[in-house]
């Protein structure tokens, strides 16, 4: 299978993703399951790379799926445009979420499960939600810059970095929310 | 200035576009580094004459600035890691005609016809989507670890341009300021 063969599939199976679209609710933030994309599998050519990908790919997933908890668990605490943003941030997690599990899944492996309890403190007010949405977004932005120069298949990465992306603009608007300056750094490094 | 001058400033943009109807073949390292420098140098030309122009507002113009000097670390630092990689840096454009030129084959709206504040930050706004896609391409075409990051830090810098351009046209609406999981720009 060619590269660019592989990077049709990705835009295809996202394109249905955005068509589906995604529930926000709860039951359906723990419970995914990896989605379509059965006639194309891109499975890196060298099996050591591939398990070396896998394992970066399931620390993302973990890292995900600690976001989605935060956001499942904050949104009702939040009102007006902060929760309609932290909705919508939690759509794109839960996107993110599907497509690793379908990375993982075509490198060969096996997805983590998410964990029984995730911990997120004990955030009251609306500012202390937006703090720990704020922390989870940039742990999920390191994590990413950490494994993308270390994933194999060129898409991968580009697809990763895609979504390390959406992430920074997540960061962005939640340190806006939180009266911080928005944009604070040419080089985004998940420290902001 | 003549038209081989303006191509030669972005030499490696074209490499990064799919032609009408078909998918663009995947570049080299080289034109993948070349085509993000280019859209960078285009990116700190188009901002300081969006700023020069007198058309924007204070809010626009705040925005604008930081954005330019973000643009101008991104050029350099890429211009280094070109130049540790013995890779040629493709000039700056030197007016609006070659700016103009250096858009048209971006498929960017010209520079030269927008004299509102409205069609500049669209113009601003489709030329950062162009400028994350040429990073969606670089993370593709390059093994290289520094470079890498580099590129991924860069590619979620520019998203945040993006999204704030987009919630100077709209906003208020989170479904349009921030639309997609995967913030791969134009490529």
């Amino acid at each position: 299978m060619t590269s660019d063969e592989s990077l049709h599939d990705h835009r295809s199976r996202r394109a249905l993703l955005r068509g589906a679209g995604v529930t926000v609710a709860a039951g359906a933030a723990l419970g995914l399951t990896a989605c379509g994309g059965t006639r194309h599998h891109h499975v890196p050519a060298d099996p050591v790379a591939a398990r070396a990908d896998v394992a970066l790919l399931n620390a993302a997933i973990d890292a995900e799926y600690h976001a989605i908890a935060a956001y499942t668990a904050g949104i009702p605490i939040l009102g007006g445009r902060q929760r309609d943003a932290a909705k919508q941030f939690l759509n794109q997690d839960l996107t993110h979420a599907t497509e690793l599990i379908s990375l993982i899944k075509k490198a060969g492996g096996a997805a983590h499960d998410r964990s029984p309890s995730y911990d997120l403190g004990h955030p009251q007010t609306p500012a202390e939600v937006l703090a720990l949405l704020h922390g989870v977004e940039r742990s999920l932005i390191r994590t990413y810059l950490q494994m993308i120069p270390r994933l194999q298949p060129g898409v991968t990465r580009s697809v990763v970095g895609s979504m390390l992306a959406n992430e920074a603009e997540h960061v962005s608007m939640l340190r806006a929310h939180l009266g911080l300056a928005p944009v604070p750094a040419a080089f985004v490094s998940g420290n902001e | 200035m003549g038209a081989g001058i303006a191509a030669a400033a972005i030499p490696a943009v074209p490499a990064l576009i799919a032609p009408a109807g078909g998918e663009a073949a995947t570049p080299t390292q080289a034109e993948a580094l070349a085509g993000a420098l280019g859209v960078e140098q285009l990116a700190v030309f188009c901002y300081r004459h969006a700023l020069t122009s007198g058309t924007l507002g204070p809010v626009a113009s705040a925005l604008a600035n930081a954005f330019l000097v973000q643009e101008q670390a991104h050029a350099a630092a890429l211009q280094a890691r070109a130049g540790t990689l013995g890779v040629a840096i493709p000039p700056p454009p030197a007016d609006v005609t070659e700016a103009d030129r250096a858009l048209e084959a971006l498929h960017v709206r010209d520079l030269s016809t927008a004299r509102t504040q409205k069609h500049l930050i669209a113009l601003l706004e489709t030329l950062e989507e162009v400028s994350e896609g040429t990073y969606y391409v670089l993370l593709g075409a390059t093994g290289e670890a520094a470079l890498l990051e580099l590129a991924a830090q860069i590619m979620g810098n520019e998203a945040q341009h993006a999204m704030w351009l987009r919630a100077l046209m709209t906003p208020r609406d989170v479904m349009k300021i921030v639309p997609s999981a995967f913030a791969e720009g134009r490529h």
